[in-house]
């Protein structure tokens, strides 16, 4: 069981991946900003693991994964977007996401990948 | 008639046995002074003839002299020409050569009664005679000789003799000048005869040479200015620029583009120019193979975009004579591939965020919802399969986008050719058990790697993977083969379906292109073939198909070796 941080600003995706992810018995909590994101770490609150989409207006999910890094510099950050170019993913893991996952998504592959992160 | 080559000058006669009466020696003497009067006539009409430049002026001073100071009665110029009256002439029966033949333009004395022979074939007639020889023809007893083109002339006028000379330049043949005279033709009036013959040969050929450039310098001024009016209204700026580094030409877009209307700029150095155009070029240099300027022209917000070409420019000879630079303004083009870039990725994004998630409820419900009855969860694979397939039309979409707006981008490194298949293979493993067909896999051991991009090689084999087992009946096989050839891998997959009809093949290969619409299933986009050849294409390898139909189809790809 990890605490899961979800990050997007459309409201059905967050929604099924809080499902899909509470299928693996993991706590989910869920952003629909960057900003409500980082409001959530600055409060104090656990996190073994952020979820992040990379175009959101006002914050990107770049300038997310950046300010992730400066407050909480452990917790492995991963890219869920429907950016999926290759320059796109090159760009994402060189800023320090861990993985990049691309939309659309199977909820049982995202469980799997989500699970093979957290164990190593 | 006789023929000589030429006529010796007159020289001091040889002391006869009988001593001379003083009337013989005034005689000779009057003779000796007519033969000088005679040949300074003949330089003096040489010296008139070598500057005219007119073929008409020339052969005027010819027959004149010949009329006025050698007592020729009559006198006439033929030039060789083409032959242009054949169905008139006269003479048509008799000539043997029809190409060409002798043209009158020129006559001075005594007019023809009525057979005038404007044309005379090469070797009939004393005329034709002289031309065809090369030689002069001299007779004196003209009554007496029977070819004669016109009996009655020569006897009305009481002509006694004839003289023609051929016109010949450098080997060439001219023409003939000819001269009919009451006296016999002494040999002083055949050595004139002679010289301006010579004299009138070269003139004429000058006087045709100059005809001659004169025509092809007008034609080649036409030519130019043609060319010159396309430049000036071409869209394209063109610059050209002598071997001095001076500006040759410009067109009317050139100064344009570069704000440079006010300025002569013909003749200035290109650094001049470059000066001149600073504003709005910068420091950017008007030279170079093929790259863009950026131009920031007064009142306008954005730089335009110049695409700019120069070459060297080589002369008739092969030698460098400058170089021409070309300037296009492709702002407007380049930001229309700019809005298209951005919409094609904007669309596929838009369409992939709510497919995620329909795609993901579906899912969701048919894992997590044991209790669903039969009719409830084929209504949800139907969703989900149908959701699966809008996905994989938008990826297509996006691919074929890519390809033909030139940005497909190769992420290119070695790759094992077993891992490539196994890889491959391993993707439709589902699919492959869902329609019974088996896929063996049979790679030569020892292939060396391929230069490639990994997911694009994954993407078409399993493009030609999907489509063989979608052809295959059940319980068939469909193999998957990897072997060497030359410099490259060459893979093929095999399928024992229906094969592929004769006349289909070659628009295989094209979007949206399938054989049998009826046979069509709900999994194909119609874009993998051609998505295939463009990925394969631009990893510098061929794709091909063999098939009988009946007998199945084979797929075939070739890939370039590692650091080959």
């Amino acid at each position: 069981m990890a605490r899961i941080l979800v990050i997007d600003d459309d409201p059905d995706i967050r929604f099924v991946a809080r499902i899909a992810l509470r299928c693996g018995k993991h706590e989910v909590t869920v952003a629909e900003s960057g900003r409500d994101a980082l409001m959530h770490l600055d409060s104090g609150a656990p996190c073994d693991l952020v979820l992040c989409d990379r175009m959101m207006p006002e914050m990107s999910g770049m300038e997310t994964l950046a300010e992730v890094r400066r407050r909480r510099s452990g917790v492995p950050f991963v890219f869920l977007t429907a950016k999926a170019q290759k320059d796109e993913i090159e760009e994402g893991l060189r800023m320090g996401a861990c993985r990049y996952l691309t939309k659309p998504f199977e909820p049982a592959e995202l469980l799997g990948e989500i699970n093979r992160i957290l164990a190593a | 008639m006789s023929v000589r080559a030429t006529v010796p000058l007159p020289g001091p006669r040889s002391p006869s046995a009988t001593r001379p009466t003083v009337e013989a020696l005034e005689e000779e003497r009057d003779r000796l002074q007519a033969t000088v009067r005679a040949l300074r006539t003949a330089l003096r009409v040489v010296e008139n003839v070598s500057s005219a430049f007119e073929r008409e002026r020339i052969l005027a001073a010819v027959t004149d002299a010949l009329t006025r100071s050698f007592g020729a009665a009559a006198a006439r110029v033929w030039l060789v020409g083409r032959g242009d009256l054949c169905k008139t002439c006269d003479l048509a029966d008799r000539c043997q050569n029809r190409k060409s033949c002798l043209h009158l333009v020129e006559h001075g004395g005594l007019a023809a009664l009525d057979r005038v022979l404007r044309r005379v074939p090469i070797g009939d007639f004393s005329v034709g005679r002289v031309a065809a020889q090369g030689g002069m023809i001299t007779c004196d007893r003209l009554e007496q000789e029977p070819g004669l083109a016109d009996p009655d002339w020569a006897r009305i006028e009481r002509l006694k003799s004839f003289a023609g000379y051929p016109l010949i330049h450098e080997g060439r043949l001219l023409g003939v000048v000819a001269m009919w005279s009451r006296d016999r033709l002494r040999d002083e009036v055949l050595e004139a005869l002679r010289i301006l013959a010579r004299q009138a040969a070269t003139a004429i050929a000058g006087a045709q040479l100059i005809h001659h450039v004169r025509a092809e310098s007008e034609k080649s001024q036409a030519a130019t200015r043609q060319i010159e009016a396309l430049v000036q209204a071409s869209r394209s700026g063109v610059l050209l620029v002598d071997r001095h580094g001076r500006v040759a030409f410009v067109n009317s877009a050139f100064r344009r583009l570069f704000a440079l209307d006010d300025h002569e700029l013909t003749g200035w150095p290109v650094a001049a120019v470059e000066a001149a155009a600073r504003p709005v070029l910068g420091t950017q240099s008007l030279q170079g193979e093929d790259r863009e300027l950026l131009l920031h022209l007064p009142g306008e917000p954005k730089p335009r975009v110049l695409r700019s070409y120069s070459a060297q420019v080589s002369g008739a000879s092969g030698d460098p004579i400058g170089w021409m630079g070309v300037y296009d303004d492709v702002t407007r083009d380049r930001e229309v591939d700019r809005m298209k870039t951005e919409f094609i990725s904007t669309v596929s994004h838009e369409l992939r965020t709510p497919l995620t998630s329909i795609k993901a409820s579906m899912a969701l419900l048919l894992s997590e919802n044991p209790g669903l009855d039969d009719e409830a969860t084929g209504l949800l694979q139907v969703s989900k399969r149908n959701a699966d397939r809008l996905v994989r039309l938008v990826n297509d979409i996006l691919d074929v986008s890519k390809i033909e707006a030139g940005r497909l981008q190769l992420d290119l490194k070695d790759h094992d050719v077993r891992a490539l298949c196994v890889e491959a293979v391993a993707g439709v493993e589902g699919f492959a058990q869902k329609v019974g067909v088996a896929v063996r896999l049979a790679i030569d051991d020892g292939l060396p790697r391929v230069h490639a991009d990994s997911d694009r090689v994954v993407q078409v084999l399993t493009n030609l993977l999907s489509n063989a087992l979608k052809f295959s009946p059940r319980n068939a096989s469909v193999d998957v083969a990897a072997r060497r050839r030359g410099t490259a891998v060459v893979f093929a997959v095999r399928d024992c379906g229906p094969g592929i009809p004769l006349e289909f093949r070659d628009k295989l290969f094209t979007k949206f292109a399938q054989a049998d619409r009826a046979r069509r299933e709900q999994e194909g986009t119609g874009l993998g073939l051609a998505i295939s050849r463009a990925l394969v294409l631009a990893h510098g390898g061929e794709i091909w198909v063999e098939s009988e139909p009946g007998k199945g189809a084979a797929f075939f790809f070739t890939l370039p070796l590692a650091g080959g």
